[in-house]
């Protein structure tokens, strides 16, 4: 048995100083809601993925605080896994049709992160790696700094070799109303932005954002808006980024999608569009090549060439990516499929990737402590 | 937020690192820093002897080179917190 998304929503990302949580995950479960055609009493489980509610809200138990905003009595969760909470509950959602536990799941992804000060966010987010590397004082943006700063050396790429992946990801925004950021940059203004941990930028990074999306996935739906879930692998990590084998890959990018490759039956290059975790410049880099599309050291080359721009062989990104589309850390990689969803069904508008068949998404907790990696085909 | 008694059961981890020698495998400059630490500083990702990385800052403001050698000192972590607990631990200097 396959499982199959009936419905996909995603609210607008960005600063949204009049919505809260409840807010977010009330609009992102009705619009997946509305999407598939379904009503509350149809729903068997709901997996609300958020990873700071509990630090920057004061609010646990978010599964039932979602249940009870949508009439729904037939049980929620939260599922946490740092910034690939949301891969991780689309997973939960799919293992639990499987199993034949439940027919219909509706999947929340949400995060409220702007009401606090960047100093607090960074810390936070700090939760997502060891305490070792929190002792040394360092940031997200510092631990994938480290990974640039290795990836430079060894394969003789320089700072202006990412900026190509945030202007690409900008112009993919250019063209989605939901994104954060949606306009175009070029790579004076992404060198020109001050640096937050060397040799990376602020316009290497991905922002602070508020947003939900929703996914109602289920084990029926032969319309033709349905879209199939062909595979959802997980693998695991240390979280901390001392003890990796190597600064160069993500070897949990590399065995998720291996697994999923496999379960789908497909090779790397017949995938026609992918949403990967670009959380940092030099993440989308490694993940190009970590999931085969291009040679280790080669990414940066192909970014450049165009190769993973709209209009060239394998789109990436197309949302805006969490660079420009925005990154609320629990709801990225629920948008991540519900924006491959869009495109299979061919509703992406100016960034539809033309005759979209296969999509792939790609979402990474902490420095690849965690990787998901599903695989949809349109029906 | 710290406890003293958190700080005391990590004590055999938190100081392993002390007056050990190791290699420079890649550094950044934290111009943005997490909150409890403040200014502008280097972290290090050190390779010790038998191959084990561990991060920490570097000391001295000076940028390292890779494969520059290193060694652990104890210094003071961060700024504190407001339970005052000052909390000790291992930086690296250059040698």
């Amino acid at each position: 048995m396959r499982a199959v998304i009936k419905g996909a929503y995603q609210t607008r990302f960005g600063e949204l100083w009049d919505k809260g949580i409840k807010e977010l995950m009330l609009e992102a479960g009705k619009g997946a809601m509305k999407d598939a055609k379904i009503k509350a009493g149809e729903i068997d489980l709901v997996l609300v993925s958020n990873m700071l509610g509990g630090r920057f809200e004061n609010q646990g138990h978010l599964g039932a605080m979602a249940t009870s905003l949508l009439g729904i009595k037939t049980g929620g969760l939260r599922v946490e896994g740092a910034c690939a909470s949301g891969g991780l509950a689309v997973n939960q959602a799919v293992t639990a049709i499987k199993a034949g536990e439940a027919k219909t799941v509706l999947v929340i992804g949400v995060e409220k992160m702007t009401d606090k000060k960047v100093e607090e966010v960074t810390q936070g987010l700090m939760g997502a790696a060891s305490e070792e590397e929190r002792r040394a004082g360092l940031s997200f943006v510092g631990l994938y700094a480290l990974m640039a700063r290795k990836y430079f050396k060894e394969f003789g790429a320089e700072k202006k070799d990412l900026a190509y992946v945030a202007v690409k990801n900008h112009s993919h925004a250019s063209m989605n109303p939901k994104a954060q950021f949606p306009f175009e940059i070029d790579v004076d203004k992404v060198l020109g932005s001050f640096c937050v941990a060397e040799p990376l930028g602020l316009f290497d990074c991905a922002p602070i954002t508020d947003g939900a999306a929703g996914l109602v996935i289920s084990r029926r739906g032969k319309d033709k808006r349905s879209v199939e879930i062909l595979a959802s692998k997980v693998a695991t990590d240390s979280p901390s980024l001392t003890g990796r084998k190597s600064l160069l890959e993500l070897e949990a990018t590399k065995i998720a999608g291996k697994k999923a490759y496999k379960e789908a039956g497909i090779k790397p290059d017949e995938v026609d569009m992918a949403e990967v975790h670009d959380c940092f410049t030099i993440a989308e880099i490694l993940a190009i090549e970590d999931l085969g599309w291009a040679k280790k050291g080669e990414g940066f080359k192909a970014v450049k060439k165009g190769e993973f721009s709209l209009g060239g062989r394998l789109p990436v990104n197309l949302s805006g990516g969490l660079k420009a589309c925005g990154h609320p850390v629990g709801a990225t990689g629920v948008k991540q499929m519900v924006e491959v969803v869009t495109q299979l069904r061919g509703e992406a508008g100016g960034r539809q990737k033309k005759r979209a068949r296969l999509g792939l998404t790609h979402n990474i907790g902490g420095t690849g402590g965690t990787a998901v990696v599903h695989i949809l085909k349109k029906l | 937020m710290k406890s003293a008694v958190k700080i005391w059961r990590e004590k055999d981890e938190r100081l392993e690192q002390l007056d050990k020698a190791g290699k420079v495998v890649s550094w950044t400059r934290i111009l943005e820093a997490p909150a409890g630490f403040e200014g502008v500083y280097i972290v290090v990702m050190v390779e010790m002897r038998k191959g084990k990385r561990v991060v920490g800052e570097l000391i001295g403001g000076k940028e390292p080179e890779f494969g520059a050698r290193v060694k652990g000192v104890l210094r003071r972590i961060g700024r504190g917190d407001k339970a005052g607990v000052i909390e000790y631990g291992v930086k690296f200097k250059l040698i």
